[in-house]
């Protein structure tokens, strides 16, 4: 038993362990360190303490995004003008491990590359990590949200914004209601 | 007597005693049954007239001319405050930032407009679809997260 418990000890203090907290150093870090000193990229990184202020507030007509401020634990973004912006998409895609992130949504038309990924949570219906990549001719844009995630929660955000997504939307509910009917 | 009295008070002309007698004449027994109509009205009056002029002299009596003067100048302005109160409270609440602190609002902002930004491009921004060669739409969205539960 001792052992067992020195031997806890010793891989917490190494880091070991597999933690959900553990700010991840994976591509997104590292795209930021690499363009930290470039005018040309924005870089916001919004602390889950600031995410908590955030949400500790009461506001009168953020409504819609009470909910996803409520299950956000960071935001990590970054954006900018680049004639690499294809580049960068492929960089991205290429070095997320595949077996943490899954493919949510892609989309390719003639003025950009468009990505979604996510990593799953713990929790049924949830994802720890939603990740979107966005490569163009002149611009790239990468943006990280971490936390207890409900897709619907975000996807209901911009929906007043988008008839066509409500239609997606809708039938999203049909299929809720057709796994119930499974179950 | 009767009669000249009525005339003289119709005309404004009776003195205060003169009245005085005019109400105890009309409140006799032998007086004629045509003046009975105005026993009440001068009981009526005689007390109405002495109410008013004991409240006029009570008043000077209390206030005095300066007090006066500051009273209709302290009720103008409690006046004049209400309704300015009054006429405030109808205008429609100022739109004010959520945090004390700039960066903290800008933060804020920024967020919203990130998480605005995520949500469109979920939802399938019509704007570039004229040549989309790939697309999953989120019906498969529902069914990868489901199939995670079930994995789980």
């Amino acid at each position: 038993m001792k052992q067992y418990i020195f031997l806890l000890i010793g891989l917490l203090s190494l880091n070991l362990l597999p933690s959900r907290l553990h700010a991840q150093n994976d591509i997104i870090d590292r795209l930021m360190d690499q363009y930290a000193e470039n005018d040309d990229f924005t870089q916001i990184r919004i602390s889950p303490s600031l995410i908590r202020l955030f949400a500790s507030k009461e506001k009168k007509g953020d409504e819609k995004f009470a909910d996803a401020i409520d299950q956000m634990k960071g935001l990590r973004l970054i954006s900018g003008e680049t004639a690499n912006g294809y580049r960068h998409f492929d960089d991205v895609v290429n070095s997320l491990d595949r077996s943490q992130y899954e493919e949510l949504m892609s989309m390719k038309d003639e003025d950009e590359n468009l990505l979604f990924l996510v990593k799953p949570s713990d929790i049924p219906g949830k994802v720890s990590e939603l990740i979107m990549v966005i490569g163009g001719q002149d611009s790239f844009f990468l943006m990280s949200l971490d936390g207890q995630l409900d897709l619907e929660s975000i996807a209901k955000i911009g929906e007043s914004m988008d008839i066509d997504g409500m239609e997606n939307l809708e039938r999203l509910e049909e299929l809720e209601e057709d796994d119930e009917g499974e179950h | 007597m009767i009669e000249k009295l009525l005339h003289k008070y119709w005309q404004g002309e009776s003195s205060q005693e003169e009245e005085k007698q005019l109400r105890e004449l009309l409140q006799r027994d032998d007086t004629p049954e045509e003046y009975w109509k105005y026993r009440e009205m001068f009981a009526f009056y005689e007390t109405e007239s002495g109410k008013k002029r004991q409240k006029k002299q009570g008043i000077f009596f209390f206030l005095g001319k300066t007090n006066r003067r500051l009273w209709q100048i302290g009720i103008s302005v409690a006046a004049a405050i209400v309704m300015l109160v009054y006429l405030n409270l109808d205008q429609p609440p100022q739109e004010k930032t959520t945090f004390s602190d700039p960066e903290v609002e800008f933060a804020y902002e920024e967020t919203k407009k990130a998480l605005m930004l995520m949500s469109q491009k979920m939802n399938g921004s019509k704007k570039h679809t004229r040549k989309i060669r790939k697309v999953k739409s989120l019906t498969d969205v529902f069914t990868i997260v489901n199939k995670t539960d079930n994995r789980n």
